[in-house]
C-alpha cells in the first residue's frame, strides 16, 4: 500500500505514523485503515464500565480530509448503540465560537477518546444523537458482539480481551470529551436508517462505504465548512432537503444528518433555542442553577413563614 | 513587555470604512464581507427574502464564508512574489490616506511581498521572511536550529500530546536541515508555498506560542478578554488553524524564538506618518511586516 501513496505528503505521513501507532489493538480501541484506502479507516469500541453500553463493541468508519491533520476526521457509526444514530458523519473541532477550529495536533486516538467519552453523556434531544432507555441499549449493546463488517469481519474479535476497567483510559476518555461538545447539523436524510436493522444496514454500508473511499481520494474535505448546507430544512424536520454544492455522489446513497463534535470553552453557555449544540458543561450549568432557584424559593417560603410568627426574636434571627 | 501590549491596545485593529480594507482582511474580515453580503441580498429588490426562521442563517454564512475561502484559496499563492513598493501605492491610487502613508514608507522600504490573507498571515510571513534572512545569516541559521532541537523537549513538558507534536517537529527540523544544505531563497519559497510542509511549519509556531503563553500565564492572564484562562485562550485562538494572530500572539513568538520583528501600521489614522512598532521592544528587527486591519505583508527595507 505505502508505495501507491506519495510518501512526501504531510498527511500520507502522518496517516502512516498513525497506523503505526495503533497497529496493536487495545482493550478499550482498536482503528486501522482498509487495505487499499489510506484514507478510510474502521475503528472499534468498547462501550464505557459503569454503563448501559458496558459490554457492548461498537464499530464505525474514519474518513480523512485530503488535508488531514489541518481539517478534523469524520467519524461514522456502522453498529446501532443507541446514543449516535448509525451512519451518520460526527466531526472533531474543537473551538470557542467557531465550530472550524479542530487542533492539528489531535490525532485518530483523541477522536476515538472522545467518541467512549461522550457515548454515556445525554443526548438532550439534539438530531443525530440519539436517546434510547437504558435497558434499550443495553439490549443493543448484546447485541452490538454479532456484529459482522463486511470488510472487518466479526467485530468482537478486534479488540483485546477486556482484563480491567481501564480507569485510566476511561478518565482520559472524560477529560478529552471536557474539550469538545457535540452539535448536529442536518446534510439529508435517509428513511429508514433507523437502529436495530443490523443487517440490512451491513449492506448499505458497504455502498456508501465505495463513496466515502470516492470522497477521500478526490479530495473531499471532513472540516465543519466543508460540508454540504441544507438551504430549506430545518434540523429537527423529518425528511430534510439536500443542496448540493460540493458535486459528490455520495448524495445519491448515504444519509445523513451530521453530528459536529466541536470545543465547548467552559464558560461558554449557548441560550439560542435554535442551537443545536449540547457542551457538557451546559448540564452542569443548568443542574446549579435550578438548584440555586430552588434553594432562593425555599429561603423567601420559610422567610414569609418566620414573618407571620411576628415575634421580635424571631425577626432577629431572620435579620441575623 | 507590558508596553508591548499596551501599544497594541491603541492600535486600530479593524476598520472596515474601506472596501479595500476587507478585501485584504483575514478570516474575521470575511466574516464581516458574508454579513455584508448577506444584508444586501436581503435588501435587494429582486429578491424579497424576508427573514426566515427555518433557515437556519448561521449556516449560509458558514457556506458563504467557505466560498470565499476558496476563492482566496485559488488566486492567491501562500507566500507571494516579490514586488515593488510602488504597486501598493498604485492600489491606493484613489485613496488619499493610504496613500500617503504609502510614500511615507517608499524611502525606507523597496519591495512587498503578499501573503494569502487565511488567517495564517503572520505566521506564515514570519517564517519565510525569517527562513529568507537565515539564508543570508548562516549563523542564524544554525541557532535557530539549536533553540527548535530543545523546544521540542519544552512542548512535552508542558503536555502537548507527544505523538503529533513530535510530527510537527520532525519536519521543521527536516526544513531546516535541508536548508542548511543547499538553502537559497528559492527553495524557501517553494517550501512556503507548498500546502502540507508550510502548514507544518505554521502549526509548529502555534504550539510554540501556546506553551509560551502557558508557561507564563500568570503574566498574559491580564490581557486575555472574555473572562477566559490562559489555556481557553490557547485552545481556542491559538492552537487552531486560521485563526488571526494578534498583538499578544506576536509578543509572545518573538520572544519564544528570540527574533526581533518591526510591524509597519497602516491604518486610517490621520496624516501620512505610519506606526511601528518593535517586537519585542528594544530588539533589533530582522522582519520587517507591514500591517493592514486584519492582514500581514512582508516588507523589504533598502539595504
Amino acid at each position: 500500500m505505502e508505495s501507491s501513496y506519495n510518501s512526501r505528503c504531510p498527511a500520507v505521513k502522518r496517516l502512516f505514523r498513525e497506523a503505526k501507532e495503533l497497529n496493536e489493538a487495545t482493550e478499550e480501541y482498536n482503528a486501522q485503515p482498509l487495505e487499499d484506502n489510506l484514507f478510510e479507516w474502521h475503528f472499534t469500541v468498547r462501550g464505557p464500565v459503569d454503563s448501559e453500553f458496558d459490554g457492548g463493541i461498537y464499530h464505525g468508519r474514519i474518513i480523512m480530509p485530503a488535508d488531514y491533520p489541518m481539517k478534523p476526521p469524520n467519524i461514522i457509526f456502522l453498529t446501532p448503540n443507541g446514543r449516535f444514530e448509525t451512519n451518520k458523519k460526527i466531526c472533531l473541532s474543537i473551538s470557542g465560537h467557531h465550530p472550524e477550529t479542530w487542533q492539528p495536533s489531535w490525532s485518530i486516538r483523541t477522536a476515538l477518546l472522545a467518541i467512549i467519552g461522550f457515548m454515556p453523556t445525554p443526548a438532550n434531544g439534539t438530531i443525530g444523537s440519539l436517546d434510547y432507555t437504558a435497558s434499550e441499549r443495553a439490549t443493543l449493546a448484546k447485541k452490538s458482539q454479532d456484529y459482522e463488517c463486511p470488510q472487518c469481519g466479526s467485530i468482537s474479535s478486534l479488540l483485546k480481551e477486556r482484563t480491567s476497567d481501564n480507569k485510566e483510559l476511561q478518565d482520559e476518555a472524560r477529560k478529552v470529551m471536557g474539550q469538545v461538545a457535540v452539535s448536529v447539523k442536518t446534510e439529508n436524510s435517509k428513511e429508514g436508517s433507523e437502529e436495530g436493522a443490523g443487517v440490512e444496514e451491513g449492506s448499505e454500508n458497504s455502498k456508501s462505504t465505495s463513496n466515502g473511499v470516492d470522497e477521500a481520494t478526490a479530495g473531499g474535505h471532513c472540516g465543519v465548512e466543508e460540508e454540504v448546507i441544507p438551504s430549506t430544512s430545518h434540523a429537527d424536520t423529518g425528511d430534510p432537503q439536500c443542496t448540493d454544492n460540493g458535486g459528490r455522489d455520495q448524495q445519491s446513497t448515504s444519509p445523513a444528518p451530521e453530528i459536529l463534535m466541536e470545543g465547548a470553552t467552559t464558560n461558554n453557555i449557548r441560550i439560542d433555542p435554535d442551537s443545536t449544540t449540547i457542551s457538557s458543561q451546559g448540564y452542569l450549568y443548568n443542574t446549579v442553577l435550578s438548584a440555586a432557584i430552588f434553594l432562593l424559593i425555599g429561603l423567601v417560603i420559610r422567610r414569609i413563614f418566620l414573618l407571620e410568627g411576628d415575634t421580635s426574636e424571631e425577626l432577629d434571627e431572620i435579620l441575623l | 513587555m507590558f508596553s508591548d501590549i499596551k501599544a497594541g491596545d491603541t492600535t486600530p485593529t479593524h476598520n472596515h470604512s474601506s472596501v479595500r480594507d476587507w478585501i485584504v482582511g483575514d478570516a474575521c474580515t470575511i466574516h464581516y464581507t458574508v454579513m455584508e453580503q448577506q444584508h444586501n441580498a436581503q435588501e435587494s429588490p429582486t429578491k424579497p427574502s424576508e427573514y426566515d426562521p427555518d433557515i437556519n442563517q448561521d449556516e449560509l454564512i458558514k457556506a458563504q464564508e467557505k466560498q470565499i475561502a476558496e476563492e482566496i484559496k485559488a488566486n492567491t499563492a501562500m507566500i507571494g512574489s516579490l514586488d515593488d513598493l510602488s504597486t501598493l501605492e498604485q492600489e491606493y491610487s484613489n485613496d488619499p490616506v493610504y496613500s500617503g502613508k504609502v510614500k511615507t514608507l517608499l524611502p525606507k522600504y523597496c519591495n512587498v511581498r503578499r501573503t494569502r490573507p487565511d488567517g495564517n498571515c503572520f505566521l506564515r510571513g514570519f517564517i519565510f521572511a525569517y527562513l529568507e534572512y537565515c539564508i543570508h545569516h548562516r549563523d542564524e541559521l544554525a541557532r535557530f536550529k539549536k533553540y527548535l532541537e530543545g523546544s521540542k523537549e519544552e512542548l512535552f513538558e508542558m503536555g502537548f500530546p507527544k505523538f503529533t507534536t513530535e510530527d510537527f517537529h520532525d519536519m521543521f527540523m527536516e526544513v531546516v536541515s535541508d536548508l542548511e544544505g543547499s538553502g537559497s531563497v528559492d527553495r524557501v519559497e517553494a517550501v512556503c508555498n507548498d500546502g502540507g510542509t508550510s502548514d507544518y511549519l505554521v502549526v509548529y509556531l502555534r504550539l510554540l506560542i501556546s506553551s509560551h503563553l502557558q508557561k507564563n500565564a500568570e503574566f498574559f492572564s491580564f490581557f486575555i478578554e472574555g473572562g477566559r484562562t490562559v489555556e481557553e485562550f490557547c485552545k481556542q485562538e491559538v492552537e487552531p488553524m486560521y485563526r488571526e494572530c494578534d498583538h499578544l500572539h506576536i509578543v509572545a513568538l518573538t520572544a519564544a524564538v528570540g527574533v526581533g520583528v518591526r510591524v509597519m501600521y497602516l491604518d486610517r489614522g490621520e496624516g501620512a506618518a505610519v506606526a511601528s512598532h518593535d517586537f519585542p521592544e528594544d530588539s533589533t528587527p530582522v522582519i520587517h511586516l507591514l500591517y493592514r486591519p486584519g492582514h500581514y505583508d512582508i516588507l523589504y527595507n533598502k539595504a
